[in-house]
C-alpha cells in the first residue's frame, strides 16, 4: 500500500536572476516498508524531493500525501505537528546542538509530546541503544567522532518512532567504516522496526541498501533496478 | 537540568529581591465645608452703598455701614472674604495688557494702593468665622460686584472688616 | 505551544562568551542607569515631599512671588499670629512659630579663595518646633557667632566633611562663625542649610525684618485661620502658603531637570536596545542550521523565539542584577548637589524595580529583529547553510 504519494509535483525556486525548476511534473509512490533511495547528480533535486516529503518545504504545483494527509496545502504550524509525529529526519550533517550532551539532544524531539520525564528517558534509552551509544549519552557532541555523531542524529530521529526515516546523504561526510555502520543501523531499522526509509545518495554503495531505487536526472525520475 | 531552571529562576527573580519594600506617608485629611445659612443672602441691593475708598475715610469703629465693591480673593474653608474698591482695575481690564492668569490679585497696581483700597469681609457666628466656604454662594467669586451689609471693625492700622449681616451679589 | 527546554536558552549564553559578555554588561549599564535616573528623580521628589506637610504654612511677603529669600516680612510677625490666630499649634506651653531670615550668600572656609554659594537661615530655638524632620546629630543649637551644619552641607559646597567638623570655622557675611553642631532633616533640602540665631544675623545684615513665617497648626483646617489673619492685617501685605503646596511649586521648577534626566537615560537604553538586538540577529545568524533543524524536528517557529526571548531574559536578568547591585552599592546614601541646596539619592524599590523592568523589557524588544528572522527562516534552505 502506498504510504508516499506524489502526483505531478513541480517545484520551482529563485537562484539568483534565474528560476530553476529541479522537480516538473513528478510523480512518484513509495509503499510503507519499502527502504526507498533515490540517486542521482548532486543539483538534480533529491534534497528538494526529500524535504517536500518530510513536509519542511511545499510544492508550487502537484500533490503530497503522506499516509493519506495532503500535505501541499497544510498550514505552517499543522506541517510541524506532523513532522514531529510522522517523520524522523536524518541530515548529511548531524546537525547536533553543541551545548546539549547526547542524551539531550535525543531527548529534544520528545518535548514536543509532553511527556513524563520517565517516559521521555525510558525512550531515549532505547534509541540510544539502539544506535550503539548508550555508554556515550553524557558526551557533548565535540567529544563523539563523526559516525558517533550520525548515530546520535539518527537516535534523535527514531526516539519519536516515527513510521517514515528520511536521510539525505547520511554517510555523505563519513569514512568509509563509520558510513557502513550507518547504513547497517538504517538496514536494520528498517528490518527489524519496520519503518519506511527514504534515503538521498549519490553513492552507488550505499544505494545498495535500499529495497527500491530510483535515479533523478533533470527532474525526471526512473526506475534503477530492484533489491539486492 | 533541574539545577540550570532553578538558576535561571533565580537570576530571572533575584532582582527582584533586591528591590525591598518600602513604606508611603499618608496623605493630610482634607477639610470640610457646608453652604453659608441662606439669611445672608440679599436679594436686591440695599441703599445707601458707599465704595470702600470712600467709606474707609468716614467711618468709626462699630458703625453700620453698607460698602460695595468687588471681591478680590477668599479664605479658604471659612466663611471671608477681601473685596477692593471698584476704582482699581485688575489687570486683565487694564487697557492693551498681556493676558493675565489671576486678575484678581491686582498684580499691576501697587501693592499699598490695594491695601489702602481693600477692606475684609467675615461672616460670623458670635465671635467666630464660620467654618464654611464662601465662594459660590449665589454666584459670590472673584471679581464679582458686591454690596456688603454689616458693622465695621477698624484696628488701628487701619484695616477694615465688614462683620457681615447680607450681602448682595451683583449679577 | 511547545516550548524548547530552558536548559537549551541557558547553555546557550555559555556559546559565545564574550559576547555574552558584552550583552550582560550592556543589560547591567542599563539597569544601573535606570536605577541612578530613578534614584535621582526620587531623591530630588523626595526632598521637596519630606519638607512639604499638611499642618505647617509659610507666611510670606504677597510682593515676594513666593521667593522666601526675596520676601520681607514685619520683625515681630511670629508673635503677631501667635496673639491673633487660633489653631497654632504649641509644644510645652511655647507656640511653633518660627520667624526665620533665608538667604543665599557666600560661604568661605578658612584659607578658601573662592566663594562658595551656600543658604543660610536665621532661626529662632522655636524653628525646631516648626520643623520637627530637624534633629541635631552632633553638638548644640548656635548662640551668636555660631552656627549648625546640616548633613548635606559638605556635598553642598563640595568640601571634605571634615571641613565641617565641630569646632571649625565658616565665615559669610564678612563674619565668622564656629560650627557647634550638625543636624540631620531626612527628605528636605534643609539638610543643605547652615543655621545661626536670627537676631545676630538680623544685625550682620542690617535687616529689621525676617523673611518669612513658618507656623505651625493643630490640623491642616486651621491654615485657614492664618489666610483669615492675613485677610485681616491687609496692611501687613502677606500671603499664606501651605508648605504642601510651597515645595510642590518647588519640585515643580525642577520638573525640566527631572525630564532632562529621563531623557538621557532613554537615549542610552535605545542604544542598549539596538545593541543588543544586534547581537541576537548574530545569535541567528550564528546558528541557522541549528535553528532549521529545530524546525525540522517539529519545534514551530513561536517555539524558537520563545526560546530566544528566554535567553535575553535570563542575560538580561544576570546583567540587571549585576547592574542592580553596583547601583546599591555606589548610589545608596550619596548625594547631589542641586541650586542652593543638595539632597541625597533616594536608591529604593520602585527605583530599583525601574531598572529591573527597563533592562528586561530592552530585552524583549531586542529580540524582535531576531524573531522576525527566525519566523522568516526557510527551513529548507537553512539546513544547507555553513
Amino acid at each position: 500500500m502506498a504510504l508516499i504519494e506524489l502526483l505531478e509535483v513541480t517545484k520551482t525556486y529563485r537562484k539568483g536572476e534565474h528560476v530553476v525548476t529541479p522537480l516538473a511534473n513528478v510523480s512518484l509512490s513509495v509503499d510503507a516498508g519499502e527502504f526507498f533511495v533515490l540517486l542521482g547528480p548532486s543539483g538534480s533535486g533529491k534534497t528538494t524531493l526529500l524535504n517536500l516529503v518530510a513536509a519542511i518545504d511545499r510544492p508550487d504545483r502537484g500533490s503530497i500525501r503522506v499516509g493519506g494527509v495532503e500535505l501541499g496545502t497544510a498550514s505552517s504550524s499543522k506541517l510541524s505537528d506532523w513532522r514531529a509525529e510522522h517523520v524522523g529526519y536524518v541530515f548529511q550533517q548531524a546537525n547536533l546542538v553543541p551545548v546539549l550532551t547526547a542524551y539531550e539532544n535525543v531527548e529534544l524531539p520528545l518535548f514536543l509530546f509532553g511527556l513524563s520525564a520517565a517516559e521521555r528517558h525510558k525512550r531515549v534509552a532505547i534509541a540510544l541503544e539502539a544506535v550503539g551509544l548508550a555508554d556515550r549519552a553524557t558526551h557533548l557532541p565535540k567529544q563523539l567522532s563523526g559516525g558517533q555523531e550520525q548515530r546520535v542524529a539518527i537516535a534523535r530521529a527514531i526516539v519519536a518512532d516515527p513510521e517514515i526515516l528520511v536521510a539525505d546523504e547520511p554517510t555523505g561526510n563519513l569514512d568509509h567504516e563509520s558510513a557502513e555502520s550507518v547504513l547497517d543501523l538504517l538496514s536494520h531499522l528498517h528490518r527489524e522496526r519496520k519503518k519506511t526509509v527514504v534515503m538521498v545518495t549519490h553513492d552507488p554503495r550505499a544505494a545498495r541498501y535500499g529495497t527500491r531505487r530510483m535515479v533523478l536526472d533533470k527532474g525526471e525520475l526512473k526506475e534503477e533496478g530492484t533489491a539486492r | 537540568m533541574i539545577r540550570n531552571r532553578l538558576f535561571a529562576l533565580a537570576v530571572c527573580l533575584a532582582p527582584f529581591v533586591v528591590a525591598c519594600s518600602e513604606s508611603k506617608e499618608s496623605a493630610p485629611p482634607a477639610a470640610t465645608t457646608a453652604s453659608l445659612p441662606e439669611a445672608y443672602h440679599l436679594a436686591a441691593e440695599p441703599a445707601g452703598a458707599k465704595d470702600v475708598l470712600v467709606l474707609k475715610t468716614e467711618l468709626k469703629d462699630g458703625d453700620s455701614v453698607v460698602v460695595r465693591g468687588r471681591v478680590q480673593d477668599f479664605v479658604n474653608g471659612l466663611a471671608a472674604f477681601v473685596m477692593t474698591d471698584g476704582a482699581l482695575k485688575p489687570c486683565n481690564e487694564e487697557g492693551p495688557m498681556p493676558t493675565c492668569e489671576t486678575p484678581w490679585d491686582y498684580c499691576c497696581t501697587d501693592p499699598a494702593e490695594i491695601t489702602a483700597a481693600s477692606a475684609g469681609v467675615e461672616f460670623r457666628d458670635g465671635e467666630n468665622v464660620l467654618r464654611t466656604d464662601a465662594q459660590g454662594f449665589h454666584g459670590l467669586d472673584r471679581l464679582k460686584w458686591v454690596t456688603v451689609k454689616g458693622v465695621a471693625k477698624l484696628d488701628d492700622k487701619g484695616n477694615l472688616t465688614v462683620v457681615a449681616d447680607g450681602v448682595y451679589v451683583k449679577p | 505551544m511547545r516550548l524548547l527546554p530552558l536548559d537549551y536558552a541557558v547553555r546557550n549564553l555559555g556559546r559565545r562568551p564574550t559576547r555574552t559578555l558584552l550583552a550582560a554588561a550592556s543589560s547591567a549599564l542599563v539597569a544601573a542607569l535606570l536605577v541612578a535616573t530613578a534614584a535621582f528623580v526620587r531623591g530630588l521628589d523626595r526632598t521637596f515631599q519630606g519638607a512639604a506637610r499638611g499642618d505647617t504654612a509659610i507666611l510670606l511677603s504677597s510682593v515676594a512671588e513666593r521667593d522666601v529669600v526675596r520676601s520681607t516680612v514685619v520683625a515681630g510677625l511670629g508673635e503677631l499670629v501667635a496673639a491673633s490666630v487660633r489653631g497654632v499649634a504649641t509644644i510645652e506651653g511655647v507656640p511653633a512659630i518660627s520667624d526665620e531670615i533665608h538667604m543665599g550668600t557666600n560661604l568661605a572656609l578658612p584659607g578658601d579663595k573662592r566663594a562658595r554659594p551656600g543658604f543660610v537661615r536665621g532661626v529662632t530655638e522655636r524653628a525646631f518646633l516648626v520643623h520637627d524632620a530637624v534633629t541635631l546629630i552632633e553638638g548644640r543649637t548656635p548662640r551668636t557667632g555660631e552656627v549648625i551644619v546640616g548633613r548635606l552641607v559638605a556635598e553642598q559646597l563640595g568640601v571634605e566633611p571634615v571641613a565641617l567638623e565641630l569646632g571649625k570655622e565658616l565665615s559669610f557675611e564678612g563674619a565668622a562663625f564656629t560650627i557647634v553642631g550638625r543636624f540631620a532633616a531626612p527628605g528636605t533640602t534643609i539638610e543643605g542649610e547652615v543655621w545661626t540665631p536670627l537676631a545676630p544675623l538680623r544685625g550682620l545684615t542690617r535687616r529689621d525684618d525676617s523673611s518669612a513665617t513658618f507656623v505651625k497648626v493643630t490640623e491642616p483646617a486651621a491654615i485657614a485661620e492664618l489666610e483669615l489673619f492675613a485677610k485681616r492685617r491687609l496692611d501687613l501685605e502677606l500671603v499664606v502658603i501651605p508648605t504642601a503646596i510651597y515645595y510642590k511649586e518647588l519640585a515643580d521648577y525642577f520638573a525640566p531637570i527631572r525630564n532632562l534626566s529621563w531623557a538621557l537615560a532613554g537615549l542610552i537604553a535605545l542604544a542598549a536596545l539596538f545593541g543588543g538586538a544586534n547581537t541576537l540577529n548574530a545569535t541567528v545568524q550564528d546558528r541557522v542550521r541549528e535553528l532549521a533543524t529545530l524546525r525540522a524536528v517539529g519545534y514551530g517557529g513561536w517555539a524558537l523565539v520563545g526560546s530566544l526571548a528566554q535567553e535575553a531574559l535570563v542575560l538580561a536578568s544576570a546583567g540587571a542584577l549585576v547592574g542592580l547591585l553596583a547601583a546599591r552599592l555606589f548610589l545608596a546614601g550619596s548625594s547631589v548637589r542641586i541650586a542652593m541646596s543638595a539632597f541625597e539619592l533616594t536608591v529604593d524599590a520602585p527605583a530599583v524595580l525601574a531598572g529591573i523592568a527597563g533592562a528586561l523589557i530592552l530585552a524583549l524588544f531586542g529580540t524582535a529583529p531576531a524573531a522576525w528572522r527566525v519566523l522568516k527562516l526557510p527551513v529548507a534552505a537553512a539546513l544547507k547553510e555553513n
